[in-house]
């Protein structure tokens, strides 16, 4: 037998390369751009007390869900009533989900004719019926509107299909045959997962894998408390502006965050964020904790291991009846802003302490879907923007790139493919000129995406941030530009649309621009150096007017060269 | 001596250039290994081929085939040294490589000031071109000539040294692309133009683009270098025509590497998975898996009926992560064969973190310092020193006894930075570093194989790089493979696989159909376009009596998903039922390598054709005076080597291998030393030498790493 330090990272390697592997040939079967683009897709291993032991690296932003929702699972349907080959589905966000389009399905690892481990894999699917296709309705107010509630339910009886089951579930969808190929691709990720987590029980025998999870969790652990006995002791607040309830646009909400750092532990409390939202922007608990674990994690070393030790060093409240953890029916959908508001209170109440760490606010995802009218050949065209990330202490946001949370590349898709498949072309997709927050360092310049559509359509867009106030400034930055959805920009019929809208009617030869907030700017802009206003200027990032109005400085029209003007 | 037939194959490394000669009559093969020049890498290719024309007593004269592989591209991307490129993009689009595909991954997520790395394309040298043609391929504006050469002209103080003409849907419709390039070259004479619809003519416009910059941030400097190299060669009397290799493992003509210099990045490792082919192929093993470790990474490949699998994309600079996949880096579009890369190797370094665990890497000491034994002053232990500390490696014969190593640094590193602080014996701690290294390169292996849903068991190891031969078996130990293959001079395996390379061109149109309603006239004559390009790339070859051949794929989809999957078609015309054919072949596939059995209908992508030129293989190898079939004899010494199995150290024969005849046979534990490299084979594994002079190595079961068989097959829930 190996020795002990040897063996533990031999048994870490190996659960972590199997929930990464899960997630990876979930990602292959699904064969959707957008989902291997997005890392939503979230694949973890449990032991049989339900506390995680490893997760992929790419599915961060279900990072808790799946682990929440496994504890859940655990209720319902105890170890002991486990059979081999039985799988378990629910996508409740009232039990540890996200929203209804988030599938997650469990299977245990059997070794020996027992239950050893369990594994996860959660992903987003095509649709869960609902008011609006896709499963993201934007003006949703109770989850009934966003879909199918699932439960925990066994979905495979001991390997064999539940077709009453699945038959109930295809009857709710729109593309039953597309949604049941989602679901293979959840249960190719599951069976790789569980393949990889049974050869390392084969090879080691369960005690000793046991064993050494045992270890990991307090090894995670001690890495976490040390990183966290690192932060001063104290009390430190933050909040963060969500405008929109997702029902009044004149709403204004607040997420509050007061942490404790106690040498080795630290607790989160959200007392104080404002009620459940009407619309669909609240955060299931899940979504919340997410955004907690995952903003922990950038001020600790992001190698700790992924498991229930991270968890134990910490603790989160979220009041009940909250944004962050909404009571029944609440409609959750949307919850995007409400997420960055986790990771931006947080930020703020670490910023006198993380001075090197602070970064400005970003703008949300948001969302259009353009479809034909019922008749024509069906198509259905989802075209996401992230969100743009703020400006950090010492470096300017990244252009066209979102937050890191959501980790997806700015030119995410073909642009020829796009006009291949659906009846549109883009006019531009481009970077927005004074978008980026001015500051010493520049907010990130947000994407402005034109697309002409050529047959008469359906238009729905989702929205939940930065059309009111911009992506928020710091240390003295300005805020980000605001975000809109522009019809017929330039034309006579220029006309806005609201931040939510469903089933807008477009004629051929429309158009539609898309814009996004852009990033919030990090500290007094007449500061910024001379010569980076004038590339931005060249660059086409930034107007001569805003580089005077702004950032004081004259920049000829050639943008060769530059000079501080006092005003 | 007049009338030597000789083949050379010279790959640069970025510490070594390789150079392998064949005496295509005798079969001789003669290696060379020298330093590689990095101002100016002809010389030391030259001072290669000098050194092994003598070594083999012949004149340049009798060089009759001459191919390379550089790094020379990869390093100009790495190093940021490429030509000062202007880029031109359809109006509205001018800002992809500011946008840019790249993201940060894996801890850099958490990084709250992560940057982007920088482009290879200066933003103040993109220009945007007014026009714009539709997916049809319809003009839906004409160029504006006069804004195009407004912006030209307001350009030309930058200086560019190369253009990249990128233009919305030129693969389908190229005249705006050639129109603009008239323009540019009226403007520039001297710079060198890469267009897409010449690179790689398909649809995708960042992929198609980034190769096309690639092309032209590297052209210059190739073009140069391969005309230097090819000058120098005549100057010297070489009568051979310089051939170059390409990433998807083919040999070109010097014109056609001269415009396309995208297709050479990564040819080095190609080459190499081409000569663990050959290997495999000539012990006659067809589906093989190529494992190729040096000092700073390990590289794995699959091969499937004796060819190589290809991948249609590459990412390009980026970094190996721990799980197999490229993550950074900028994504182009171009056939290369298809590895998975780790950053493991003989470098990488061991340390104990805060909480007592011991880690290997991401950090690698790579040749300066170098690992704790080379004495050039590091002090980090490393795979390399854990392998000499367990008895694996000899310090007095290491790199052939031209390199002085020091087990005593070796030891006093491990001690002092794993050891003490673990509570471990050095020994432990040696081969827990050894054991946790094969973890790491484990995952290349299983990114090839377990990944795409194909068992390891059935797979032969092709194991070659300077250190590869010496964790293979270990490492077939961790996937139940029961035999490796080490072919002789493992370390110079690369270059070795430049000579057995087919001169290939590979041809691409985009062609989007479903495969249903597929136009069967239509689609034939597209073909037949494609076809007769490709053969023009290979009738001088034809001419010069080598045998050719053209082959036929399509790109296929299922309707509802993006990834597309290249799939062979039978030769012979086409009909309804090859298409048949050729859809069932897909889906049989996809169902292999996903598990999905999906009830979508299928598309076409894409149509391919790829015209070969055969190269005639080299003899056998020559087998030293001094072999003989008696194993005893060619044993040199014996010396202490540490082995689960047998319980901890035991004293190992150590074979010299040119001694080994083919026929011979013996039992682990032993250690078979080449100058290049060392082989070890645990006990209860045994090894024979074939007609080619490789290592068959029957790997037996071992303790700890064994996985019950029946357990490992591969399927979904």
């Amino acid at each position: 037998m190996l020795d002990d330090p040897v063996l533990k990272e031999l048994v870490q390697n190996a659960l972590e390369a199997a929930a990464e592997e899960g997630g990876l040939a979930t990602v292959r079967a699904a064969g959707s751009p957008f989902l291997s683009s997005s890392g939503g897709i979230a694949c973890a291993i449990f032991d049989l007390d339900g506390r995680q032991v490893a997760q992929n690296a790419g599915g961060l932003s279900h990072v808790s869900a799946v682990r929440l929702m496994q504890k859940e699972l655990l209720t319902v349907f105890p170890v002991a009533e486990m059979a081999e080959g039985d799988v378990f589905i629910c996508n409740d966000h009232f039990r540890g989900g996200v929203h209804c389009a988030d599938i997650a399905m469990f299977t245990p690892v059997f070794f020996e004719g027992e239950p050893v481990l369990l594994v996860g894999v959660m992903m987003i699917v095509s649709d869960m019926g609902g008011m609006s296709a896709g499963g993201l309705p934007a003006n949703a107010t109770e989850i009934f509107h966003e879909g199918l509630i699932i439960p925990p339910l066994r979905y495979r009886d001991a390997g064999r299909r539940r077709p009453d089951i699945e038959a109930l579930i295809l009857a709710n969808v729109r593309i039953p045959t597309k949604v049941l190929g989602d679901f293979d691709a959840i249960l190719t990720g599951l069976g790789t997962a569980r393949m990889r987590a049974l050869e390392l029980l084969q090879r080691y025998g369960a005690a000793t894998v046991l064993n050494v999870c045992d270890h990991l969790i307090n090894y995670a652990q001690a890495m976490t408390g040390a990183g966290i006995a690192a932060i001063p002791d104290g009390h430190y607040e933050g909040d963060y502006l969500i405008e929109a309830d997702g029902f009044d646009e004149r709403e204004r909400l607040t997420v509050k965050c007061r942490i404790t750092v106690e040498g080795k532990h630290c607790s989160f409390d959200f007392t104080g964020t404002d009620r459940q939202a009407r619309g669909p922007i609240n955060c299931s608990r899940s979504q919340a904790l997410t955004g907690v674990a995952f903003t922990l994690r950038c001020y600790l070393d992001p190698t700790i291991p992924l498991n229930e030790g991270f968890y134990k060093a910490f603790d989160a409240h979220f009041p009940e009846g909250s944004l962050l953890n909404p009571t029944f029916p609440a409609a959750c959908n949307l919850r995007m802003a409400t997420v960055n508001g986790v990771i931006g209170s947080i930020n703020k109440a670490f910023a006198d302490v993380f001075p090197a760490k602070l970064i400005a606010g970003p703008s949300a995802p948001m969302t259009a879907t353009i479809g034909n009218v019922p008749g024509g050949k069906p198509w259905a065209l989802v075209e996401a923007d992230f969100g743009t990330i703020g400006a950090r202490n010492g470096a300017d946001g990244v252009d066209g790139t979102p937050p890191q949370l959501y980790s997806s590349p700015g030119w995410m898709r073909s642009i020829e493919g796009y006009e291949i498949e659906f009846p549109i072309e883009f006019e531009c997709f481009r970077l927005m000129p004074d978008s980026g927050g001015p500051g010493e360092w520049r907010g990130a310049a947000t994407i402005l995406k034109r697309i002409r559509i050529l047959e008469d359509g359906w238009l729905t867009v989702r929205s939940s941030d930065t059309f009111h106030h911009g992506a928020a400034g710091v240390q003295g930055g300005k805020p980000g530009s605001l975000a809109r959805w522009v019809l017929n920009e330039g034309r006579e019929d220029e006309e806005d649309l609201p931040p939510k809208k469903t089933n807008h009617y477009l004629k051929a030869g429309s158009t539609l621009s898309l814009v996004n907030g852009g990033g919030g700017g990090f500290g007094d802009p007449l500061k910024r150096n001379v010569e980076a206003v004038a590339r931005d200027v060249r660059h086409g990032i930034v107007t001569r007017e805003a580089a005077l109005h702004d950032y004081g400085v004259m920049v000829e029209e050639d943008g060769m060269s530059a000079k501080k003007v006092t005003a | 001596m007049s009338g030597r037939r000789l083949s050379v194959g010279a790959d640069i490394g970025g510490t070594f250039t390789d150079l392998v000669v064949i005496d295509q009559d005798s079969g001789e093969i003669t290696n060379c290994k020298t330093l590689t020049t990095a101002d100016d890498p002809a010389k030391g290719v030259l001072r290669g081929l000098q050194e092994a024309l003598s070594l083999v007593d012949a004149r340049p004269e009798d060089v009759q085939r001459f191919v390379h592989a550089t790094t020379l591209p990869t390093n100009l991307v790495l190093e940021r040294k490429g030509a000062r490129v202007a880029c031109l993009l359809t109006e509205g689009f001018g800002d992809m490589f500011a946008i840019s595909r790249q993201y940060p991954s894996g801890a850099d997520r958490f990084d709250m000031g992560w940057q982007r790395p920088p482009s290879i394309v200066d933003h103040e040298l993109t220009v945007e071109v007014r026009e714009r043609i539709k997916a049809g391929g319809k003009v839906a504006l004409p160029v504006d000539l006069a804004d195009l050469d407004a912006k030209l002209e307001r350009l030309a103080v930058r200086a560019p040294e190369a253009f990249a003409i990128c233009l919305l849907h030129a693969y389908i419709n190229n005249a705006h692309e050639r129109l603009v390039a008239d323009r540019v070259r009226a403007r520039f004479p001297d710079a060198t133009i890469s267009l897409s619809s010449d690179v790689w003519p398909e649809f995708r416009e960042y992929e198609r683009a980034s190769a096309t910059v690639l092309s032209a941030y590297v052209g210059p400097t190739f073009n140069s270098y391969i005309d230097r190299l090819r000058q120098s060669l005549t100057e010297i009397g070489v009568p051979a025509q310089l051939k170059i290799m390409q990433s998807n493992g083919a040999i070109m003509g010097v014109s056609e590497a001269i415009d396309r210099a995208a297709y050479t990045i990564e040819s080095g490792p190609a080459a190499g998975v081409i000569a663990a082919a050959y290997s495999g192929r000539m012990s006659g093993r067809q589906d093989i898996i190529s494992f190729d470790m040096g000092g700073t990474t390990a590289k794995a490949g699959l091969v499937t009926g004796g060819q190589p699998r290809i991948a249609q994309e590459v990412r390009v600079g980026g970094k190996a992560s721990s799980s197999g996949q490229r993550e950074a880096g900028e994504p182009i579009r171009i056939p290369v064969i298809d590895l998975a890369e780790v950053g493991a190797g003989g470098g990488s370094i061991a340390w104990v973190d805060d909480f007592g665990h011991l880690r290997l890497g991401p950090h690698s000491a790579s040749s300066h310092p170098g690992p704790a034994c080379y004495a050039k002053g590091g002090t980090e232990p490393t795979t390399t020193d854990a392998n000499l500390v367990l008895g694996y490696l000899d310090a007095r014969y290491f790199n052939g006894g031209k390199m002085n190593i020091d087990p005593l640094l070796a030891h006093k590193a491990i001690e002092e930075k794993v050891a003490r602080p673990l509570g471990l014996s050095v020994v432990e701690a040696a081969r827990g570093i050894h054991s946790i290294a094969n973890a790491h390169m484990g995952a290349a292996i299983r990114m090839v194989t377990l990944q795409r849903g194909i068992d390891p068991r059935d797979h032969p190891i092709v194991a070659f790089g300077g250190a590869g031969p010496l964790h293979i078996v270990h490492l077939a130990q961790m996937f139940n493979i029961t035999e490796v293959i080490v072919p002789i001079s493992p370390g110079v395996k690369s270059a070795f696989g430049l000579m057995i390379s087919d001169t290939a061109y590979d041809m691409v149109r985009t062609y989007i159909t479903s495969m249903a309603d597929a136009d069967v006239d239509n689609l034939l004559e597209r073909f037949a376009e494609l076809t007769e390009e490709a053969e023009q790339m290979i009738v001088g070859e034809r001419n010069r009596g080598a045998e050719t051949a053209i082959m036929r794929a399509l790109d296929i989809a299922y309707a509802h998903k993006f990834q597309t999957t290249t799939v062979a078609m039978p030769d012979g015309p086409i009909d309804a039922g090859m298409l048949k054919q050729v859809e069932a072949d897909f889906r049989a596939e996809q169902f292999q390598l996903f598990g999905v059995d999906s009830s979508d209908s299928c598309r076409i992508m894409g149509i391919r054709v790829r015209a070969s030129a055969k190269t005639v293989p080299p003899p056998k190898p020559t087998v030293d005076a001094s072999a003989t079939t008696n194993p005893q004899a060619a044993i040199k010494y014996r010396r202490s080597a540490w082995f689960l199995d047998a319980g901890g150290f035991v004293e190992t024969p150590v074979y010299d291998r040119a001694k080994l005849a083919p026929g011979t046979a013996f039992a682990g534990p032993a250690i078979i030393e080449e100058p290049d490299s060392t082989t070890v084979c645990p006990p209860g594994c045994s090894v024979s030498v074939d007609d080619m002079l490789s290592l068959l190595i029957a790997v037996g079961k071992s303790e700890d790493m064994a996985i019950t068989a029946k357990e490992q097959s591969y399927e979904p829930t």
